[in-house]
């Protein structure tokens, strides 16, 4: 609000002083400003300090080595927009990266979601002590985040492999499977291996979100005329949540493009035909494997706007159904 | 109560009659009765061998105080002596020798009687060697106790032949007729002086009542109030080098003690286990007379079992109660006074006269050595019926189908039930021994009801395979974990009279001292870094830990190596650090080390000029010739060399010789012959493991390259632009894997070690390194499998397989694995970095790394050192060490190129393709064969090696 008054301010003495004036007004109001708000910049200082040197220094640095050619070891070359012509013009496999990525941020993304959402409400109406007990369950994929021995014995290829010898066994099967190692299995595996470690962060702040909503509500409902629980959930719980949905969607995002660790955790790296390869395991790729970090760079700039557009369109879907900003 | 009792009398009385009269009975049936006791010892000169068969022979008339002794000099070969036996009988067999080489190398003869084995266990005998500190504990300069390792002590040693494992625990006894005989040593291992063979009649010692008689009679008294601590961790010598000073800040009482520095103040624990090793300590006593011995010990690895020792005085054993003087299981230390059976007055006493005297505490199973034989010769057994069960179902049997096991195989559940019968008898013994139930014997309690279980429905032996198999394998691990001794010492008192014994465990006010001490020194004491500060004339190296689980042992291994022999020596200091990151960013940020070491990419970095050039070095080329060219190669780039190889790993054919002999199959020579032997092992439900892509961690295209070398391909052209598969020998190479896996069915995934212990895959081709493991952790199929080079193709082209008789004639050629130490091109320090590059890779270094990583991990820390000197000297046996360095002939390096990492990715690509997808391989071939190739000219035009 107080920038309004401001801008109206500088506007009214624009007309005067001109074009020069106006930008050395402006200049000494900020600052004025600024020495008369002097203990909150102080205050968000810390903040700001380290949310310069770990955020936006790297996203800038990124931003300039995507437009170079830097191996890691010699200084970076100047190259322009060659980066970004080999992404979208000759590298065949950042096609199938972004399949995968899409197919698998699509799929675990809303199944995780939900599974979120409702896991937590399910949890809810659990007595305290044995809703902590179930949390502590229903968390532990997380915690234990590299459990992927157990997964990797469970689909193990060998015919001494869990399920292998459990359908060798029923007689399902004649041949043990090569989950890990036949394409058509790796990405469903990966996906289901996935969704089970994916109940974390947003699954704990759907518990906390659901013990906020003010229990009067739910009485004012059923007033109002609410005649069972899933009408309750929908009309009061969901919305009254938004901020919390909002912080899971947005974690989940994340997560889903992000996710390449369990592919080469399951299936190693690359897997055959690539077939759980994903952008992020590209960049590694290029980075670490082919020492071409611009290139790196590049690619990852492109996952980042990727990123943006989705929470954009999620965001927009959320925002019409809750009233969040 | 009175008849009870007489009852009981006679009960006795007859059993001790029947036994009597069994063993007189066994003796007769021998046909042959102990030796006269008197004036039997019969000695043989050595130096009046009377055949020579491959041996060479020096004839000393004294060395080292001992005279007429012979030096065999090639260390192989047989030596054959006569003896006049004067009487039939029962004789031991020892031998005086002096072993010369490593003091680590295990040294074995065999021994025949009329050129004959009298027993299968007469071919391995081992001939222990002793080892003495010449430096031992010294402190470093954070005043931290360091340790150097042992050497060979340089004496005249005596053994009697005896069962190395420590089964049997008396030594073997060979049965001699009257008259004259020959007797052959036979040995493959190292040269060796001998100085004498004795054949004596075997002396059982005698019991402590009569000994204590003998001291009466003598009138030896108590000396007079003696008492002196020995330190275990100072003691005089050892039989192997991975026993060494531990440090022990688990209690204050501990001698000797610091709160924050490390001092090695215990000895044994883990490391001082196995049926044989021993150490000995000096002592020296004042006067003539009876002397105590108490020991401070602790056995807190073998949960709620004894574990066992024999005590020597000067390399006998007193009297038959110290042949197992048993040590109890506990977390904290306690003094173990010899006696009776506790209690001052039924201490034993050792006669000791005035000066120094040895005692000597070697490893012994004790009466667990019956209760091991047993089991052991049960668990061949049960694999056997394992193998017998799985060649009439196969690895997965159909649970719904009867197999009527009983009539297929005969004699079935008797044997079942005979195998349930000693376990349960067994598990009884030990109760009786050790006086607790459960804990250690409910495994074998639990196996015997199986086994019940089985015998009363064999027809469900399908459905309940998997079950025995793995308690098979817990059984053998059970045995392994009985039969391993672990005891720990901090110190040994000797002493006579009226002494009081300190306290082993620390008072309520110690304890609170000791933890609030060790606690606050936490703070001031770094034990994290290695190394004190820079010096001005000092390198940086970096050890690189990702290669290596033990990363802290190497890394404590390599700066004890450092300080004791490159620093003094060169006078360059080293700081060494053990990291675990990738070299580029610390190149980038221009903090990277002198010299890297244990990375697996020297090219990578070489091509983007970060690694400097070694072949201009003074020197460069006498040192590659330490490596067989096949370590080089892959370190080149462009014609220079970029790193120096400390370990090359390649893959060996391990197989199992009793299957082989019941299926009556050869040992394949070539790969024709291989292809043969599959259809046999599968029809009897077995299979074979091939090193392709998945098979193993790390197999990569081990297969693909042996066969594609054989041939005479080669993965890149000559100007390694490009990869060279578009020879038709490349695709006839994969065809062939492929069809492998599609016609035969060869399994792509399997774990090698459990499929091998249990025989169901009795033939594979792993990297060698493997042997260590299978020597460690399966004993229950020990002497079962051999390994060999891999199969080959004859040179003549043929696939005869009449021609490959002659091992010569066939192309054992394979790939191989190596890491490498390389220097950084920004190192400010260049001549002292090729020092140390220099001297880290010499076999002399490469040997102590070697042993010493051994010493610390056992067997399994085996080192695969590149330095081909080096790997001679560790302990393998002979004929592993030979059959390692024949297949190392035929190894052949792979270049690195630009790009290079796409090869083994296509060749994956299109192995899985084929083989999971069912594509076509001859399109899923060179459509990956065209993709590596764009990616290798891509990074050519990327470094400038070409033009667009």
């Amino acid at each position: 609000m107080g920038m309004d008054s401001n801008m109206a301010l500088t506007g009214s003495k624009a007309e005067i002083v001109g074009l020069a004036g106006r930008l050395r007004y402006t200049i000494r109001r900020t600052i004025k400003d600024m020495k008369r708000n002097k203990i909150c910049y102080v205050m968000i200082a810390p903040f700001m300090l380290l949310f310069f040197v770990f955020v936006v220094i790297p996203v800038l640095s990124s931003l300039l080595l995507s437009f170079t050619y830097f191996d890691l070891i010699q200084p970076p070359k100047w190259i322009g927009l060659m980066n970004f012509k080999r992404m979208f013009l000759e590298d065949d496999l950042l096609i199938k990266a972004i399949i995968n990525t899409l197919k698998f941020a699509f799929i675990t993304g809303p199944i995780s979601f939900f599974l979120c959402i409702l896991f937590a409400w399910f949890i809810n109406e659990l007595s305290p002590r044995v809703r902590a007990f179930a949390t502590f369950v229903f968390y532990i994929p997380s915690l234990s985040g590299s459990v992927f021995v157990v997964w990797k014995y469970i689909f193990s290829s060998d015919a001494y492999g869990l399920i292998n010898s459990v359908l060798l066994k029923s007689g399902i099967i004649k041949d043990p499977v090569a989950w890990l190692i036949d394409p058509k299995y790796i990405m469903s595996i990966v996906i289901m291996v996935s969704l089970w470690l994916s109940l974390g962060a947003s699954f704990l702040s759907n518990i906390a979100g659901l013990q906020t909503i003010d229990r009067s509500l739910y009485e004012a409902g059923a007033v109002d005329g609410i005649r069972n629980r899933w009408q309750e959930l929908y009309y009061i719980t969901l919305p009254q949540m938004a901020p919390f949905l909002m912080f899971g969607v947005v974690m989940q995002i994340a997560a889903s493009f992000a996710a390449g660790n369990v592919g080469n955790q399951l299936a190693g790296y690359p897997q055959t035909d690539y077939a759980a390869h994903t952008v992020i395991n590209h960049i590694s790729e290029m980075g670490v494997v082919r020492y071409e970090m611009g290139y790196a760079s590049a690619i990852a700039l492109f996952l980042t706007l990727i990123m943006i557009l989705t929470k954009q369109v999620i965001g927009g879907f959320l925002r019409r159904y809750g009233d969040i900003e | 109560m009175n008849l009870a009792k007489e009852n009981k009398v006679s009960g006795l009385l007859l059993i001790l009659c029947m036994s009597a009269s069994l063993w007189f009975a066994a003796l007769l049936f021998q046909s042959s009765v102990l030796a006269n006791e008197t004036n039997t010892d019969v000695f043989i000169s050595p130096v009046d061998y009377t055949g020579l068969d491959g041996a060479e022979v020096l004839v000393h008339p004294e060395f080292q105080g001992m005279d007429n002794v012979i030096e065999w000099v090639n260390g192989s070969g047989v030596i054959e002596w006569e003896v006049d036996m004067p009487a039939d009988g029962l004789y031991n067999i020892s031998l005086e020798y002096y072993p010369i080489g490593n003091a680590r190398q295990k040294l074995h003869v065999e021994f025949r009687i009329d050129g004959s084995l009298p027993f299968e266990e007469s071919s391995i005998i081992y001939l222990k060697k002793a080892l003495k500190d010449k430096i031992g504990i010294n402190r470093d300069s954070n005043d931290n106790d360091v340790y150097s390792p042992a050497e060979n002590a340089g004496i005249w040693l005596r053994e009697t032949f005896s069962d190395a494992e420590g089964y049997s625990l008396e030594p073997y006894t060979y049965h001699f007729t009257k008259g004259i005989h020959k007797i052959s040593l036979t040995t493959f291992d190292e040269p060796f002086y001998i100085g004498g063979i004795t054949i004596s009649a075997p002396e059982p010692n005698k019991p402590y009542s009569q000994v204590a008689g003998e001291y009466i009679d003598n009138g030896a008294q108590d000396a007079p109030s003696f008492y002196h601590v020995i330190q275990a961790e100072n003691y005089d010598m050892k039989s192997d080098m991975i026993i060494r000073p531990l440090f022990d800040r688990s209690s204050p009482m501990t001698e000797p003690y610091s709160v924050s520095k490390i001092r090695l103040n215990t000895i044994g624990a883990d490391q001082w286990k196995d049926p044989g090793q021993w150490i000995s300590w000096k002592v020296t006593v004042p006067e003539d007379g009876l002397y105590q011995i108490a020991l401070k010990a602790r056995q807190q690895i073998n949960q709620g079992v004894y574990t066992s020792r024999k005590l020597y005085i000067d390399g006998v054993v007193p009297f038959a109660e110290m042949n197992t003087i048993m040590f109890p299981f506990s977390d904290d230390w306690y003094i173990k006074q010899l006696t009776d059976n506790g209690g001052n007055s039924s201490a034993y006493r050792f006669y000791l006269t005035k000066g120094e005297h040895e005692i000597k505490l070697e490893v012994t199973l004790g009466d667990m050595s019956d209760t091991l034989n047993v089991l052991n010769s049960l668990v061949l057994d049960m694999n056997k019926l394992y193998r017998n069960i799985v060649m009439i179902t196969g690895p997965a049997p159909d649970p719904l189908r009867d197999y009527y096991f009983e009539t297929e195989i005969p004699g079935l559940v008797e044997n079942l039930k005979r195998m349930s019968e000693i376990l349960k008898d067994q598990s009884g013994k030990i109760k009786a021994r050790t006086g607790i139930a459960g804990g250690e014997t409910a495994q074998l309690d639990y196996l015997s009801s199986m086994l019940d279980g089985l015998a009363e429905r064999p027809e469900e032996f399908n459905k309940r395979l998997e079950t025995y198999k793995s308690n098979v394998s817990s059984l053998s691990a059970w045995i392994n974990n009985i039969k391993s001794q672990p005891l720990e010492l901090d110190y040994l008192i000797v002493f006579s009279g009226e002494q009081e014994m300190p306290r082993a465990t620390p008072n309520l006010w110690e304890s609170l001292k000791h933890i609030l001490g060790t606690f606050f020194a936490s703070f001031s004491e770094d034990f994290g870094t290695l190394d004190e500060e820079n010096k001005p004339d000092s390198i940086k190296v970096w050890l690189n830990a990702a290669a290596n689980q033990s990363g802290r042992d190497q890394a404590v291994i390599v700066k004890n190596l450092i300080e004791n022999f490159f620093t003094p020596e060169y006078g360059i200091n080293v700081d060494l650090s053990l990291v675990k990151t990738d070299l580029s960013q610390v190149i980038l940020s221009g903090t990277h080390p002198d010299v890297a070491m244990n990375f697996g990419n020297p090219i990578d970095l070489a091509m983007r000029n970060a690694i400097e050039p070694i072949d201009g070095y003074e020197g460069f080329d006498e040192i590659s010739k330490r490596f067989h060219e096949s370590a080089l190669t892959p370190l080149y780039f462009q014609g220079k060399c970029y790193a120096l190889p400390d370990t090359q790993v390649f893959d060996m054919m391990f197989y199992r010789t009793d299957i082989f002999e019941q299926l009556n199959i050869k040992v394949p020579q070539t790969w024709d012959e291989l292809y043969k032997i599959i259809p046999i092992l599968q029809r009897n439900k077995l299979t074979m493991g091939l090193p392709s892509v998945d098979s193993q961690v790390g197999a990569g295209n081990n297969l693909f390259n042996a066969l594609l070398m054989q041939r005479g391909g080669k993965i890149y052209n000559d100007d390694l632009s490009r990869t060279a598969f578009d020879d038709p020998v490349a695709y006839e190479v994969f065809k062939e894997i492929t069809d492998l896996y599609l016609l035969y069915d060869l399994p792509m995934t399997y774990d090698f070690f459990s499929r091998f212990r249990t025989g169901e895959m009795p033939l594979a081709i792993v990297p060698y390194t493997t042997l260590s493991l299978l020597e460690v952790a399966a004993p229950e199929i020990k002497g079962l499998w051999d390994m060999v080079p891999i199969p080959g193709l004859p040179s003549s082209g043929l696939s005869d397989s009449s021609l490959s008789s002659g091992d010569n004639d066939i192309t054992r050629a394979q790939g191989s694995g190596s890491t490498g130490i390389m220097m950084l091109k920004g190192s400010g320090n260049k001549e002292s970095s090729w020092k140390f590059m220099e001297w880290w890779t010499s076999a002399e270094t490469q040997q102590l790394y070697g042993l010493e990583m051994e010493a610390l991990l056992g067997p399994a820390g085996r080192y695969p050192t590149a330095n081909r000197d080096a790997f001679k000297q560790l302990p393998w046996t002979r004929q592993q060490r030979d059959n390692i360095m024949a297949q190392w002939e035929y190894v052949q390096g792979i270049p690195q190129i630009p790009g290079g990492y796409y090869t083994n990715r296509g060749l994956d690509n299109a192995f899985r393709a084929t083989v999971v997808s069912g594509r076509n391989a001859r399109e899923a071939f060179y459509k990956e064969n065209l993709i590596i190739n764009k990616e290798i000219l891509r990074k050519r035009i990327e470094f400038g090696l070409e033009k667009e």
